[in-house]
């Protein structure tokens, strides 16, 4: 019988736990959303010039 | 296989509905972050800033595939709760260890994007290279593959190989557009759904198999025997001791897995990151055990008459369409898709960083942000095409996984632990040797047992005889790592300092 209830307690894990997460997936996609548009309204910038290049420490290995 | 074209479970007009508009979502995600994304960082990375609620989502269902659904059932169809407790269970050990030591990773390599940036910063060119090459075999998604081409197989009868292609070319196109943004945000719907599927599944199938009695019911008729108490024991069936130590070594991969290292490094802040992991382990076991039972209650549902008897891989597919109703089965094969796609798209990332971020440092060190972007890009194409290939190729799921593991955990694990957590800075030598070595080995084990050895159908599993010791594939990871690790330790005790390392000494001294 242990099998039983630890199936329904797993499986009600697995189906209440990202539904617990949506609200605040929610509110970060949002945030996400809007910042992403304010860019797009903003003016683009050059993503070309080594400078620009992300991650470096000057080692040129990161 | 390749050649069916029998339909095996039909779908109401409803469910294919529910498949387009899931199909057709992530496709529009991946446009509309193709559009938003300026930088390679933006690309790759996320532009570092991605909290803990979109991590959650995208670490639970990047990690946990379609490999893990018919890899777990298949286990479970055939010796029961021990692919929990022997495989599963130790995973969840690792992602404690790895929720309590990523905010120390994002906080000692800032700037970094992959675990490989680690090992060329530490170690030089050669242990770089050896690492990333270890991630991108360790990224190729044959298994993602062939799920997905089973799936397209049961509900329409077309061949494997048209299924395979779809399922890459919809993962391919909104990964390749979009990048890691649309990456997660298509990872988090793809978690719900899998997750909400395989806990629905679970519970209705246990209920429409009149529970435990009906489940003992059905695997005595499915095994024959009267006796079948080891589906319900913890550590029975074919895995011997030593296998069973070997899968679970495998959890160790978690320590080093590449797309665990990608969003700990694209997380908001170190606490970020922690929350996610630390929220992600009951969601990780509760998929564990909804597979395991699936694998259960698919055998009992075969030894009932329930459904037709099968190859294991299709078990899961063929208890979700027998049970779950109309509208929801629609979901379950999305969810089934979603677990494949979610897996396979961060996985064509990585393989794509590997060649775009971290090979290319090797030959072209100044790249700038837009030959980045589209060396990554045509590293997806690459890692697309070879995984294609692959699953056309292998046939056995959990073969093909131990393989992957083994290679990235002998490679990588000691020198980006050592090289992180280490007091003083490791030797050059001791990087560059266990990477090499770790690589090598892990290849040529797998390669000799397949030359040298046997097959063993029953055990599935190939075996090489050292006189009278029977030595099987999986044994590998057990041999190689301590080798490695005794390697690097001398090494790093004995070996000479690099003109920084001494300089460093003699500015602290």
């Amino acid at each position: 019988m242990g099998w039983g209830i630890f199936t329904h307690i797993f499986g009600a894990i697995a189906i209440v736990s990202p539904l617990c997460v949506i609200p605040w997936y929610w509110m970060a996609a949002r945030h996400k959303f809007l910042t992403f548009k304010a860019q797009t309204d903003a003016p683009a910038t050059d993503s070309t010039s080594p400078g620009r290049s992300s991650g470096s420490n000057g080692s040129g290995y990161l | 296989m390749n050649g069916a074209s029998e339909v095996i479970i039909k779908l109401h007009w409803v469910d294919w509905l529910v498949i387009a508009a899931y199909i057709g979502g992530m496709l529009w995600l991946g446009f509309y972050f193709s559009r938003r994304e300026r930088t390679f960082d933006d690309y790759f990375m996320a532009g570092r800033n991605v909290p803990a609620p979109l991590l959650v989502g995208t670490l639970v269902s990047t990690f946990y595939g379609l490999d893990t659904l018919l890899g777990t059932s298949e286990i479970g169809y055939f010796e029961g709760v021990s692919a929990f407790f022997a495989y599963a269970l130790p995973y969840a050990i690792f992602y404690i260890i790895l929720a309590l030591l990523s905010p120390r990773f994002k906080a000692r390599w800032p700037h970094s994007s992959t675990m490989q940036d680690i090992v060329f910063a530490q170690y030089g060119k050669v242990a770089g290279v050896a690492s990333s090459i270890a991630a991108f075999v360790y990224s190729t998604n044959s298994m993602e593959m062939m799920g997905i081409g089973f799936l397209v197989h049961l509900i329409t009868g077309w061949p494997l190989w048209i299924g395979v292609l779809i399922g890459a070319v919809i993962a391919l196109i909104y990964t390749y557009f979009g990048g890691l943004w649309a990456d997660i945000m298509t990872d988090f719907v793809q978690f719900c759904v899998m997750m909400v599927t395989v806990g629905v599944g679970v519970i209705l199938a246990w209920h429409a198999l009149g529970g435990y009695d009906g489940l003992v019911q059905g695997l005595k008729a499915f095994t024959g025997e009267q006796d079948i108490s080891y589906y319900f024991s913890p550590g029975a069936g074919y895995l011997t001791t030593w296998t069973l130590i070997s899968y679970s070594l495998t959890a160790l991969v978690v320590l080093a897995e590449p797309a665990f290292f990608q969003r700990i490094f694209a997380s908001a802040t170190p606490r970020d990151i922690k929350v996610a992991l630390a929220a992600g382990v009951p969601m990780w076991l509760s998929f564990d055990w909804a597979a395991t039972f699936l694998g259960l209650l698919g055998a009992a549902a075969v030894g009932l008459g329930m459904i037709p008897d099968m190859v294991p891989n299709e078990v899961p597919y063929a208890v979700l369409g027998q049970f779950l109703p109309v509208g929801i089965v629609g979901l379950g094969f999305a969810g089934a898709l979603a677990a494949a796609m979610s897996t396979a798209d961060s996985y064509f990332l990585i393989a794509g960083g590997v060649i775009g971020h971290d090979l290319q440092k090797v030959w072209k060190p100044h790249a700038t942000d837009r030959q980045k972007e589209r060396w990554t890009k045509n590293g997806i194409l690459i890692s697309a095409a070879l995984s294609i290939s692959l699953a056309l190729v292998f046939d056995k799921i959990m073969g093909v996984w131990v393989f992957q593991a083994t290679v990235m955990i002998c490679t990588s694990l000691i020198p980006v632990y050592f090289g992180t957590f280490s007091r003083r800075p490791p030797k050059k030598i001791s990087g560059t040797l266990a990477t090499v070595l770790g690589l090598g080995l892990s290849v040529l084990w797998y390669a000799a047992t397949l030359i040298f050895g046997y097959n063993d159908e029953e055990l599935g599993t190939q075996i090489i005889k050292v006189g009278n010791v029977e030595l099987w594939q999986e044994y590998g990871i057990l041999m190689i790592v301590p080798l490695v690790f005794v390697v690097y330790v001398v090494s790093n005790l004995f070996g000479r300092k690099t003109h920084e390392q001494q300089v460093s000494g003699e500015v602290r001294a």
